[in-house]
């Protein structure tokens, strides 16, 4: 077992009892092309470092080369879970580049349609995190009422996964006929749904010693790390970008913002789980209240923003997604940063795992929900 | 009919006896005969209700998770599709690695395929219809039972790789905490029916079955059979999330194939030894024997996957502490409680 | 005493879960057997980029102004374009690369004359990479209706020859 020690030396070197396993890049659990590499004594974790990139794909380089617009479609494939989201960060970026005044029926429906989007992301999440914890079941449940959403989104927009519904100055069309009937049906379904998961997983008595006390963060580490979303909110940091620093109409609308208390597992998931509901909530609200009107603000055919740069910021499902657009005048952008929660938060993955066993790292990378497509970009 | 048949065979089994009886060497070449038979006759048993029960299983978690399951190997329901995926895993290439200590790699399937199939001589399918009615039957059961770990070991060392080396030593760390709990348990069943035996046992319940008495021995016998199973919750060998496949990670083909029976042939065995132990074995009213013994051990061992199918995975210091602080404990209370029972009822 | 009590409640927990997998095995399966049973995809669902014909000629409407080849993020999209004697232009040629595509809708959306439309067909995949360059007999979306499903789970047929715009 020393040989591959030699191979690649471990700083500081490896103990009389220790093991070095590597953890993926092929394995069930890590969501993807994660590499974990692992020094354990038995089971228990001495050290963990993660390895990404196995997924670069050139995103902010490719982005350089294209227009405005055409940028658009690529973003959903930065976190494919959550595309919706990614494009609102990038379309509410270039209008602020442009400083351009958004109908305000589009600004209500992007909310809508960003809170189905994480309503969906999560009960994936869901899914995995309980197939990571060793319940199969979950997972198809989760899939299953996600299956509503990817409808829904089908008929909106065409597409199930990949969307390229945002549009500079707007979105791409308004709700297809029977949207806000069936939107109604899945919110009247969902919250028996959500008892049931409780009631097969998320209260499930094993699932507690599972997750109790497992990965901790303090807040002050949370922060420090830059970690964002469900992921501090865990740790008991009440900082949701939707609330505190509003886009699109979310100043319009109340928002419950569930907290943890002491950032383990439990809380973390728990965050999530109940922000699912947050979210019907929202949903609920924003079908109340839907107002007439264009969605779409007449635009150029050739977007030319004045040179500039700006940042601007959404709350996706994982956390905090941030563009850094600068312009240089032309019609591509001169330099496009993505600001992925899932890779900040893979920074915090060595600190959580350290002294638990591996049975434990899986779950605390399930807990962290991270989306390899974001980290690698 | 049937009747007809079997009282020919029976006459003709007498005859065949009476006359390799007349020498010794003759009746020695019939008892091997008779045992080789048997043997036969266990492997087909066996193999018969494995490739059921895979089917079943994925039929069982398909419709759990809202799924079809398997639907396109012949109809109705896909039936023929573990018969498929056997003839797939025959066909496919077999790997040994080269790092790999050969001889435990090769002997590991083997060696976890005897133990299930030991686990058969003492299963009473009737009440005459048991391979061998040993009078320390449960004892034999205890010993036998554990030596699947054996078979586990082999792999998870012989493959010489990290992942398996983790699932054998998990394996081998909580085999004490559950197979010390599990044989208390028994304990107060044996007491009850004051035999060892697995017939005198069964025979024993003929008024009230066992696991009205036996209430949390059989809790702690049906958690400590998960264990041993190397199912969900404490699938602590395999763990497949954790582990990528635990022991059998190197595992292909043919050599994979017997893991896979030995897995489910433990099943069968398992429940088989639940069903004699707690739920009357084979008896019952109107239908033969036989069938009162399949239809009990298929009911539990739906029970089982519902189990395997809803709960997560516990860690595997969990297990030992749960092994040790609750069932070992709980299993003491059981044999005291039996006892006081006998002494004064 | 607290032990024991853990030990019930956690117990009856894993009871409480074992309802809910019953109480979801008692429910129909939402999954079918997909060759045998077509999935009726939603209307508007983007399968490939295709071309819109005129009922009446049995042509193309497009005009070969190569504004979809610009608005195309990959460069899938080339055309060949020819006059016919009444000044028109007219596609000879018409490739897409849809191997590259990636259905993001931007050509539909640039084309002035509504000549693209994305195709609800999602049974597009192919043995051979070279089969998934589509030429413009392959691209031309067939004249009579196709199926798709809506929301209210009615399944209507929707016309996608040139005319109207669905």
């Amino acid at each position: 077992m020393t040989a591959i020690s030699e191979v690649r030396p471990v700083p500081g070197g490896l103990g009389e009892h220790e093991l070095l396993v590597n953890m993926g890049p092929q394995h069930p659990s890590t969501h993807g092309v994660l590499r974990v590499i692992l020094r354990v004594d038995g089971e228990r974790i001495v050290e963990a470092r993660p390895d990404v990139g196995f997924l670069h794909r050139c995103f902010e380089k490719v982005s350089e080369g294209w227009t405005y617009p055409q940028v658009v479609p690529l973003t959903d494939r930065n976190d494919y879970v959550s595309a919706m989201t990614n494009e609102l960060a990038y379309v509410l970026a270039v209008e602020k580049l442009l400083g351009l005044e958004v109908p305000e029926k589009a600004q209500h429906l992007r909310v809508l349609i960003a809170e189905l989007q994480r309503v969906a992301s999560h009960l994936v999440w869901f899914g995995t995190f309980a197939l990571d914890l060793g319940a199969t079941t979950p997972f198809l449940y989760a899939i299953r009422e996600r299956e509503h959403i990817l409808d829904l989104f089908e008929a909106l927009c065409g597409a199930r996964l990949t969307y390229s519904y945002m549009r500079i100055g707007g979105v791409r069309n308004d709700l297809p006929p029977g949207f806000d009937r069936r939107t109604r049906e899945f919110l009247k379904l969902m919250p028996s749904r959500l008892r049931e998961y409780e009631n097969l997983f998320m209260k499930n008595r094993i699932y507690e010693l599972r997750s109790r006390g497992i990965g901790r963060v303090s807040a002050e580490e949370a922060v420090a790390y830059g970690a964002s979303g469900p992921t501090l909110r865990g740790s008991g940091v009440d900082w949701d970008l939707r609330r505190d620093e509003p886009y699109a109409a979310y100043d319009r609308y109340r928002l419950r913002v569930p907290l943890g208390r002491n950032g383990d597992v439990y809380d973390r998931a728990y965050c999530r789980f109940e922000e699912m509901r947050a979210s019907l909530d929202l949903i609920e609200q924003v079908l109340e209240s839907l107002p007439e009107g264009e969605v779409r603000a007449k635009v150029p055919r050739v977007i030319k923003p004045p040179p500039g740069e700006v940042y601007s910021r959404v709350e996706s499902p994982r956390g905090e997604v941030g563009v850094y657009l600068v312009s240089d005048g032309g019609p591509n952008p001169y330099r496009v940063k993505w600001r992925a929660p899932s890779f900040v938060h893979l920074q915090l993955l060595p600190l959580m795992a350290k002294g638990h066993v591996i049975a434990d790292m899986v779950a605390i990378i399930g807990s962290i929900d991270i989306i390899l497509g974001e980290v690698d970009r | 009919m049937l009747t007809d048949i079997a009282a020919r065979l029976q006459a003709l089994f007498d005859q065949v006896h009476l006359w390799c009886s007349q020498s010794a060497f003759w009746s020695g070449v019939f008892a091997v005969g008779w045992s080789l038979f048997k043997v036969v006759l266990i492997i087909a048993f066996m193999v018969v209700n494995v490739l059921v029960l895979v089917w079943l299983e994925r039929k069982v978690s398909a419709r759990i998770q809202s799924r079809l399951g398997p639907m396109r190997v012949s109809r109705p329901h896909g039936w023929a599709q573990s018969l498929a995926d056997m003839v797939k895993l025959l066909g496919k290439e077999d790997i040994i690695p080269r790092s790999a200590d050969r001889a435990l790699f090769v002997i590991a399937p083997i060696v976890s395929f005897t133990a299930a199939l030991l686990v058969y001589v003492v299963v009473p399918m009737g009440p005459s219809a048991v391979v061998s009615d040993l009078n320390i039957g449960m004892l034999y059961l205890a010993a036998v039972t554990s030596f699947t770990v054996m078979g586990v070991l082999m792999a998870g060392w012989g493959s010489n790789s990290k992942w398996t080396l983790l699932g054998a030593m998990r394996g081998a760390a909580s085999i004490i905490s559950y197979e010390i709990p599990m044989v208390l348990a028994v304990l107060g069943v044996v007491m009850l029916a004051g035999s060892l035996s697995t017939t005198a046992i069964v025979q024993a319940q003929s008024g009230l079955w066992n696991i009205v008495l036996q209430p949390i021995g059989f809790l702690v016998f049906l958690a400590a059979l998960f264990a041993e199973l190397n199912r969900v919750p404490f699938d602590m060998a395999e763990a497949e999330s954790e582990l990528v496949s635990g022991f059998n990670t190197e595992y292909s083909g043919l050599r994979f194939a017997f893991f896979f029976l030995a897995e489910y042939a433990n099943l069968v065995a398992l429940s088989a030894i639940g069903v004699t132990l707690y739920f009357g074995g084979w008896q019952g009213p109107v239908l033969p024997p036989l069938a009162w013994f399949l239809i009990k051990t298929y009911a539990f061992i739906v029970l089982v996957m519902w189990i395997r199918w809803t709960l997560p995975r516990v860690r595997i210091d969990q297990l030992l502490s749960f092994g040790w602080k609750v069932l070992l404990p709980a299993s003491l209370v059981n044999l005291a409680v039996t006892g006081i029972y006998l002494l004064w009822v | 005493m607290r032990s024991l009590i853990d030990i019930v409640t956690g117990f009856w927990s894993f009871v409480v879960g074992l309802g809910v997998t019953l109480l979801n095995a008692l429910r129909r399966p939402v999954t079918f057997q997909y060759p045998e049973r077509y999935y009726v995809p939603l209307e508007g669902f983007r399968g490939y980029p295709a071309l819109v014909v005129d009922p009446d000629s049995g042509e193309v409407i497009c005009t070969g102004c190569q504004a979809c080849a610009r608005a195309c993020p990959l460069g899938v999209i080339s055309m060949e374009v020819a006059q016919r004697e009444d000044k028109k232009r007219y596609p000879t040629e018409w490739r897409l690369d849809f191997g590259r595509c990636m259905v993001c809708n931007l050509c539909v959306e640039a084309c002035p004359f509504d000549a693209l439309r994305m195709s609800p067909d999602y049974e597009v995949a192919e043995y051979r990479p070279e089969d998934l360059l589509y030429d413009l007999e392959h691209l031309k979306l067939p004249r009579e209706p196709i199926a798709v499903s809506r929301l209210d789970g009615t399944t209507v047929k929707v016309s996608f020859a040139g005319g109207e715009r669905g």
